[in-house]
């Protein structure tokens, strides 16, 4: 077995992948270096924490082809891992292994049928038509004549597709026999060989998803299933998700479950593999749209929502184990493996939008969804009931959202109204609820958007309880209602006219009060290892406080445009080094596809909204020594400080001024501030699409003099800013500011020292004789490379939302790699 | 809303919401893991004068369909889950849960911990419990002096003979509280089948020509049925391929003087990985399991075994050394449950089949 | 074209099932010794041992078969085949993939008396395929596959195919 082992990294943050597979490639590399590997990365992702480790051999490269063999050849690696680098790293496998061939390393855990098929629609439906597996139904055609008759058979709507076209590609849909009319000869007459194909039309099935896990010896496990709540026509990242299935009876879910199993048979797939299918309402006949061979957002919503040891065990399957024998981490129980999760919670993924900052920034979009992704984030809400997760879910996404304002909805006109629910946008929730309100029949709505009637019933559940809480100010038994179906004490505070606190207090007073229920994957059956906990309001808590020297530390949520990727990054480190310095660690966070997930990092998670409310609850049961805040949430702290917390305040720019109007480079001169004194880093550039520094134009920082601070900063990372583009130890205008989490991030990646770790013990006041070494070194001394960038790239707004400004990249960090030399 | 309670024999007392009929119920109360299946699992005889827990914490998004029912009624005394969905919309739906419990006269009781009460019969095992509209001393003394039947095979078996007929195998299935599912199951092969009353003769058996016998599974005690039952299945197993399901194979194991005991955790669910010995392959397969094999036993029978559950090692398969005959504690019919656990009627059915040939 | 009318599950299935009526016939396992010819019989005669194993936990002996030498239409004499098993006393399993017109069966009791006195020789054959030509008959079948004498059916195994199949063209 191969002895050398190359993870390949899947480059820069963007739609469609958040942190998830950095995540995924940490908890392997530990698994793989516990099993005797050697590891080597190739990434150029400046975020990824991942390479940030020192016991993996890091190749900082642009993730090509060529690259990739160049690696592969110079180290002589025997094995290559495609499945923890998105889309990205399966392409590159299937290039690689065209390339090298026989020659070629080991490709662990994927064939390269199965990569071909995750790439190649046209070839997944081939193979699942020679398996007897239900693929997208469709029929030729030469003739008008022949396009009804295949109209007739797979019945209306479909879709008719040219045959080698002459220019474009068509794709006419038809709804009915007068537009089929219209589409017929028009695309024979497209086509040079005048042939077509007549697909039948998915449109509006309902979309779902089953992960399954499989080993060399044929066994099959499902991790679990998850329905999207949107119909097939809205891209499955932008739809509300929903796990476990809630509208499939049983026999519908074991025929997905048992051709899943048959696709990963098929594809001899050692390890993961998510399949997608559509599933028509009417007649609960299916096909299978897509399959998914690598640990993505949906994997790591499962492996979030089951408490399954998902990458553990896809890394034990692709090195060969058994799954009833394969080596999970000790702190699971024996038998969990190869036990098929079962929930006794319900669990709703939120996707999270861009067009509300790219409006305040002024850049026009068009927030119609449909089958391209238009969404960056998510989050989780966790609850015992359906409506409770979603209330959660959405308030976790939107809290400070001005585009979820309700208030927006009830100024449509009705047409407006009926327009939206046909083509839905990014806000659909507040618009399905305003529909609701205004008297639409669940029938209707049902029709209308394709969303099972289960949800309206649901929502119109939450509207009632909306209703009930205003009419009835200060009810003991409206409100427990309201809290048992997740309703927060904040919108209750609105609704009843009044502040948060005082429902908060209310509710004490009377006893209402949240329980912590565990994530396990056995419902209760077993007494499982548990460290995840979700808030409800039931009966029995099963948290109890850690233990007495513990850091709590509160995530960043969704990620948006911004420093998602950055700050997961910082705060992945910071967890880290607390428990290096051996405190325990707990967790407050809600974004599962965030690296603060990741299992070694923390002692105890909670997957919870991140409003003022949510965090002294945790808080009150955790009793911990530190509090780690990223950002100045005034009130938060506020509210912590005078529970008697002790809070340590991770500053964070957040809104970043632009750069686009800026006619020169702007000089960053970078600092360290360790509450008493400010020590020079290094000065680095920033124009808009960049952030460079290069070693050999450096001045001697200590010249130059040093900025004010206020008395109440904080331990931290900060940098002036200065336009004038003339690097000078003159004194400057300009000013300052904490140091952006991306160039943090950046400058801690390339740097030879551990910035943010320095900055930890440094806020616990134990920094090493190394650190004040460190920190006190003239700049150079960190800097082990001539130049390294940052860039961003405008690409994926183009191809996601149809963006043709130039963008303000440093603003809204998208597609962010580096380099060095 | 109607506020109702679940009480346990223990003393505990859990308040919810009412649904279904307003009935005062009584049974023995267990929970099931499963997320799925949840009308086949209520009309499953082999929880007759029991009250269900469902851990999953809703049920009845895909209404109720006269395909998934497992006998014409609901056998569950009672239903209890965290939430109920309202109106479904399932295009075979015919009618609500709700509905369906209130023409059948089944209490159903919500919004409860039900992770608490899950966690807490982990620990007390099975015991009575009952749905009522108070929880006062009345309603614990009525529990505590219920006395549960042990007649629930005579209760849920058929009184007489049926036939299901096809154009294949003449198989004859003993009910001990049969379920649709293996029916359906016969079907599939087109078997010809007669269900015979749990307590048919060797003559009325053998009368019908069988090619193979099927032992159906169904509720209760097996140390509760007849003994004369076990003396037809030592005949029977020599003259006759034979499949034991649920009750049948713990009637099996017993008619082969293997010792049958009351499990420690009972197992509803299907999520537990079930080893198939003699390939080392792990299935998953539906369970509800209150009785198991007594592992020592075995040594010094004519049986070996041929399915372990891996989360307690508890014997899940039995087979005959010397004849066609052997069992499953699972449930191979797929209703509810996952497709490969159905292998024990193909492995039936090519034994049939063969020996029919031969 | 090769057309697989036997998949990789149900040839396992088919071994497990032969498994199962070994033990039936033999009243278990005492005294059983499996041989197989050369090349796919030894590999299935081995799959047959792996699950005896699985089961009684007692190692089964596998012995290799090779008959080319003692077919019937080998002119010389047979070259007498050295068995590593002992098979004298012994309930023997014979095993191969596929039976045909019986000559290779024949051929390998041939083989098999020249090592020893079996108690009792059994067959036991993953597909049988019909067109006897002399009075043999196996005793465990995996699959009756009536097949044209035209067409040609191949067993595929994973240890020498990569893969477990029958496939027929």
């Amino acid at each position: 077995m191969a002895d050398k082992i190359l993870l390949i990294g899947g480059s820069a943050n963007g739609f469609g992948r958040e942190t998830e597979s950095d995540a995924a490639s940490y908890q392997m590399t530990s698994a793989l270096l516990k099993r005797g590997y050697e590891v080597y990365l190739v990434d150029d992702n400046p975020f990824s924490f991942t390479a940030s480790r020192n016991d993996v051999h890091l190749e900082v490269l642009e993730l090509t082809a060529e690259n990739i063999v160049k690696v592969i050849v110079a180290n002589g690696i025997n094995a290559i891992v495609p499945t923890v680098g998105g889309t990205t790293a399966i392409q590159l496998t299937y290039e690689v292994e065209e390339i090298m061939g026989e020659q070629g390393p080991a490709v662990l855990g994927l064939s390269s049928s199965v990569l071909q098929a995750s790439q190649n629609t046209k070839y997944l439906q081939e193979c699942l038509k020679q398996w007897h597996l239900p693929s997208v139904q469709t029929r030729l055609a030469s003739t008008p004549g022949e396009v009804f008759d295949a109209a007739r058979e797979l019945e209306f709507p479909v879709f008719v597709r040219s045959i080698a076209p002459q220019g474009q590609a068509l794709r006419l849909q038809a709804e009915d026999a007068e537009e089929l009319d219209q589409v017929a000869e028009l695309a024979l007459d497209r086509s040079l060989t005048h042939q077509v194909n007549v697909d039948k039309s998915i449109h509006g099935y309902k979309e779902i998803s089953m992960i399954v896990m499989r080993d060399f010896r044929n066994t099959n496990l499902l991790v679990g299933g998850i329905e999207d709540m949107d119909p097939v026509g809205i891209h499955s990242a932008d739809s509300i998700a929903v796990t476990p299935i809630q509208t499939l009876a049983d026999p519908v879910v074991q025929a997905l479950r048992d051709t899943a199993f048959q696709i990963a048979r098929g594809f001899n797939v050692y390890g993961l593999l998510e399949v997608r299918f559509a599933v028509n309402p009417e007649d609960d006949e299916f096909v299978v749209t897509r399959i998914i061979p690598y640990y993505d957002r949906k994997a790591s919503l499962l492996e979030g929502a089951t408490g399954y040891p998902m990458v553990p065990v896809m890394t034990g399957l692709m090195l060969g184990d058994r799954l009833d024998r394969v080596h999970i981490p000790s702190s699971y129980a024996e038998h969990t493996a190869a036990l098929e999760p079962t929930m006794d919670h319900i669990v709703v993924r939120f996707p999270v939008f861009t067009f509300g900052e790219l409006a305040s920034a002024g850049i026009p979009t068009n927030r119609r969804l449909d089958t391209i992704q238009k969404s960056v984030g998510a989050t989780l809400g966790v609850g015992r009931s359906l409506e409770e997760a979603l209330e959660k879910a959405l308030r976790a996404a939107h809290f400070s959202n001005r585009s979820f304002s309700p208030d927006l909805m009830g100024k449509l006109t009705d047409s407006e109204v009926i327009e939206q629910l046909i083509h839905p946008q990014d806000n659909r929730i507040l618009l399905l609820l305003e529909a609701i309100r205004r008297g639409y029949t669940v029938d209707e709505l049902a029709e209308l958007t394709h969303i099972d009637a289960f949800y309206f019933y649901k929502l119109a559940n939450i509207m009632q309880l909306e209703l009930d809480v205003k009419e009835h100010p200060w009810d003991y038994e409206v409100l427990k209602s309201a809290k048992y179906y997740g309703l927060s004490d904040g919108l209750i505070a609105k609704l009843w006219g009044t502040a948060y606190e005082s429902v908060r207090r209310y509710r004490w007073d009377n006893n209402i009060l949240p329980t912590y229920k565990a994530f396990e994957p056995s419902a209760g059956e077993f007494q499982e290892s548990v460290s995840q906990f979700y808030s409800t309001f039931e009966d029995e808590n099963e948290s109890k406080r850690l233990g007495d020297d513990t850091v709590m530390i509160v995530g960043t949520g969704a990620f948006r445009l911004g420093d998602g990727a950055a700050a997961s990054y910082v705060l992945a480190n910071v967890m880290d080094e607390f428990r290096n310095l051996g405190y325990q660690t707990v967790l407050l966070n809600n974004n599962p596809h965030d690296l603060t997930f990741i299992p070694q990092l923390s002692d105890k998670q909670y997957f919870e909204p991140l409003e003022i409310s949510d965090i002294m609850n945790v808080a009150e049961i955790e009793q911990p020594t530190r509090i780690v805040v990223p950002g100045n949430r005034i009130k938060l702290i506020k509210s912590l400080k005078s529970a008697g917390l002790n809070v340590d305040v991770l500053v964070r720019e957040k809104y970043l001024e632009t750069t686009l109007t800026a006619e020169k480079d702007q000089l960053l001169y970078n600092y360290f501030y360790d509450g008493a004194q400010l020590h020079p880093m290094v000065v680095s550039r920033q124009s808009n699409r960049k952030v460079s520094i290069d070693s050999t134009e450096q001045i001697d920082l200590e010249q130059v003099q040093l900025p004010e601070m206020p008395a109440d900063a904080t331990i931290g990372f900060y940098q002036f800013v200065c336009d004038e583009a003339d690097l000078s130890t003159d004194v400057l205008q300009g000013r300052m500011r904490p140091m952006p989490f991306m160039q943090l991030a950046f400058l801690d990646k390339v740097s030879s020292a551990d910035w943010i770790r320095i900055m930890i013990r440094y806020m616990v006041g134990q920094p090493t004789d190394a650190d004040e070494v460190v920190v006190h070194a003239t700049p150079i001394l960190n800097w082990p490379f001539n130049h390294a960038v940052m860039r961003y790239q405008d690409t994926e707004f183009k191809e996601h939302l149809n963006i043709v400004d130039r963008l303000d990249n440093g603003q809204f960090a998208m597609g962010t790699t580096y380099e060095v030399d | 809303m109607t506020k109702r309670y679940l009480i346990l024999e223990d003393g505990s007392i859990y308040e919810g919401e009412a649904f279904g009929a307003p009935a005062t119920t009584f049974g023995e109360i267990f929970f099931h893991t499963a997320m799925t299946g949840y009308q086949e699992i209520m009309t499953n005889p082999i929880y007759h004068n029991q009250i269900v827990v469902f851990t999953v914490p809703t049920i009845g998004a895909a209404g109720i369909n006269h395909r998934a029912d497992e006998a014409i009624v609901p056998m569950v005394k009672g239903v209890v889950v965290r939430e109920v969905a309202e109106v479904s919309t399932n295009r075979l739906q015919t009618m609500s849960m709700h509905e369906f419990l209130l023409r059948h006269n089944v209490p159903g009781i919500s919004r409860l911990d039900t992770r608490a009460l899950t966690r807490h019969l982990r620990e007390t095992g099975a015991q009575k419990a009952s749905i009522v509209d108070y929880p006062d001393d009345h309603a614990f003394d009525q529990l505590r002096a219920l006395v549960m039947t042990n007649q629930e095979v005579q209760q849920t078996s058929t009184p007489r003979a049926y036939v299901n007929p096809g154009r294949g195998a003449n198989i004859v299935v003993i009910d001990f509280g049969l379920k649709n599912g293996i029916l359906r199951m016969l079907n599939d092969y087109d078997a010809n089948v007669t269900v015979l009353p749990y307590n048919a003769t060797l003559d009325e058996v053998m009368n019908l020509d069988p090619d193979g016998i099927v032992l159906s599974s169904g509720p209760g005690d097996p140390s509760a049925v007849p003994e004369d039952i076990l003396d037809l299945i030592r005949t029977l197993q020599k003259e006759v391929p034979l499949l034991g399901v649920g009750l049948g194979h713990e009637l099996f194991a017993m008619a082969n003087h293997v010792e049958v005991e009351p499990m420690p955790v009972e197992h509803h669910g299907m999520n537990h990985p079930i080893r198939e010995q003699i390939t080392n392959q792990i299935m998953y397969a539906t369970q509800a399991q209150g009785y198991q094999v007594v592992k020592g036993t075995i040594k010094n029978s004519d049986l070996f075994v041929t399915h372990v559950d891996l989360t307690d090692g508890s014997i899940q398969g039995l087979r005959h050394r010397n004849y066609p005959a052997f069992s499953v504690q699972f449930f191979p019919d797929t209703a509810p449950g996952p497709i490969e656990a159905t292998q024990p009627f193909d492995d039936f059915m090519d034994m049939v089949n063969i020996r029919r040939g031969a | 074209m090769a057309k697989e009318i036997v998949d990789a599950m149900a040839m396992q299935r088919a071994l497990t099932r032969i498994t199962y009526e070994i033990i039936e016939k033999n009243k278990g396992i005492n005294n059983l010794v499996i041989v197989g010819i050369k090349t796919r019989g030894v590999y299935i005669g081995q799959h047959i041992a792996d699950r005896l194993q699985q089961l009684e936990s007692a190692e089964i002996p596998v012995g290799q078969l090779d008959i080319s030498s003692y077919r019937d239409d080998h002119s010389d004499a047979p070259v007498k085949q050295d068995l590593d098993v002992n098979i004298d006393g012994k309930r023997v399993i014979l095993v191969d993939d596929v039976l045909y017109t019986g000559r290779t069966i024949r051929a390998a009791l041939d083989a098999l008396m020249d090592n020893g006195r079996p108690a009792v020789v059994n067959l036991a054959v993953l597909v049988d395929r019909g067109h006897r030509e002399l009075p043999i008959r196996a005793d465990f079948v995996g699959k009756n596959i009536p097949t044209s004498a035209s067409e040609r059916i191949q067993v595929n195994v994973e240890e020498v195919d990569g893969y477990d199949s029958v496939e027929i063209e």
